[in-house]
């Protein structure tokens, strides 16, 4: 059955304002800003600095419904188990390539919809925060598209947060494996202490689209991202061209809807680096105010479940002929 | 400030550290959801007057530093 995206999205009239302003997180997020240096936390933190948008984060969470806020609670008390006891013995590695799918199965056996591996690179990394590991497990968690159907309402919200939980419970279980093994590895889900979408795109998992979010074959940008930090050796996957690109600057699907015009349609200098940007002081208060939004993600032609690898197959044929 | 990582996060506890890591992380999740169910109370309240009335909410004033 052909999932539609029920359209009633509130007013981009929001019930409420700054009396002063914060610095413009376009600003803090280097918008502009020709040389390569490492992200800030605006808006979602680790506690690991005051942030310019928190008081507007902790609206946020104040006014999300009881539902919502519990599972992200229970969320967080799951992440205690993020890293743990390593086994006293280590189990030796001859073939990182071989351990590499061995792990990629067992996510996949523990819930993973996708699983990619790459280096840990600066990209990812927060300004102050250098976790010392050099690779990254890459999981993508689809969530349910019937419920992310109803976008901006608390439904949706809920089956967000349902995903986080599932997410999380996979990467902890995966790193609780890799520990078992003798080698050191810990879970990141939810908490903004590493940037997941650089990691997988570097891991093959799919690439950055118009309105600022992974996209990958299998399950458009309707999912969620975890990652497990590792020492274990393991061959390491290289970023796949699907075709996003192609699409995405001829597609307006998400600009048109988004109703506080965010989303540019050309791509943008941030930090050093020219890719698609979403504007976040336009952004994040119709985020707060429709408590997570989604509608980009949610409209976006390559999360029509089961359509990607079709989409991604005619894209890159037309750009191959377009080449000859 | 250290992050819910740096604080919550343990590589090799021994029984007793992970245990007063628990208790301190229970703790600070009964403190958040005991914010959502007094403060929030208020938050909300004001913020459906502010969409009822159109009059914009300040969230300066109302969230606290």
């Amino acid at each position: 059955m052909a999932r539609r995206v029920i359209k009633d999205f509130p007013s981009p009239e929001l019930p409420f304002a700054y009396s002063e302003p914060p610095r413009s997180g376009n600003d803090i997020n280097g918008l502009g800003q020709s040389r390569f240096s490492r992200a800030l936390q605006v808006f979602h933190g680790s506690g690991a600095r005051q942030l310019e948008w928190g008081k507007l984060e902790r609206f946020f969470a104040l006014i999300n419904p009881f539902r919502v806020y519990w599972l992200n609670l229970v969320n967080r008390w799951m992440l205690r188990r993020a890293d743990g006891a390593i086994a006293k013995v280590q189990q030796p590695v001859p073939d990182p390539a071989e351990m590499a799918d061995t792990i990629k199965q067992h996510a996949k056996a523990l819930g993973a919809g996708a699983v990619g591996i790459t280096a840990l690179t600066e990209q990812a990394l927060y300004q102050n925060h250098t976790p010392d590991y050099p690779t990254a497990v890459v999981i993508l968690f689809p969530m349910d598209s019937e419920e992310m159907a109803y976008v901006t309402s608390d439904r949706a919200g809920a089956e967000t947060m349902r995903a986080y939980m599932e997410i999380t419970r996979t990467v902890i279980a995966l790193a609780e494996h890799i520990r078992s093994l003798g080698w050191r590895a810990r879970a990141y889900s939810e908490a903004a202490d590493i940037l997941h979408i650089p990691l997988a795109i570097q891991a093959g998992l799919g690439q950055l689209g118009k309105h600022g979010s992974l996209i990958c074959k299998e399950f458009g940008s309707s999912m969620r991202i975890a990652t497990v930090l590792t020492d274990l050796p393991l061959a390491h996957d290289s970023a796949e061209d699907i075709g996003v690109d192609d699409l995405c600057l001829g597609c307006r699907r998400c600009t048109i809807d988004c109703p506080v015009d965010a989303i540019s349609d050309e791509k943008q200098i941030v930090r050093g680096i020219e890719k698609w940007y979403v504007d976040f002081d336009k952004c994040a208060p119709y985020f707060t105010h429709t408590v997570g939004c989604g509608i980009c993600i949610e409209v976006c032609p390559w999360t029509i479940p089961g359509k990607g690898p079709e989409l991604s197959e005619k894209l890159l044929t037309k750009r191959a002929v377009k080449a000859r | 400030m250290p992050s819910f990582e740096d604080d919550f996060y343990l590589e090799n506890p021994s029984r007793w550290q992970a245990v007063k890591r628990d208790c301190r992380l229970l703790l600070r999740l009964s403190i958040y959801a005991l914010h959502w169910l007094t403060r929030g109370v208020l938050v909300r309240r004001a913020y459906r007057r502010a969409q009822q009335t159109g009059k914009p909410l300040d969230i300066d004033h109302t969230i606290p530093d």
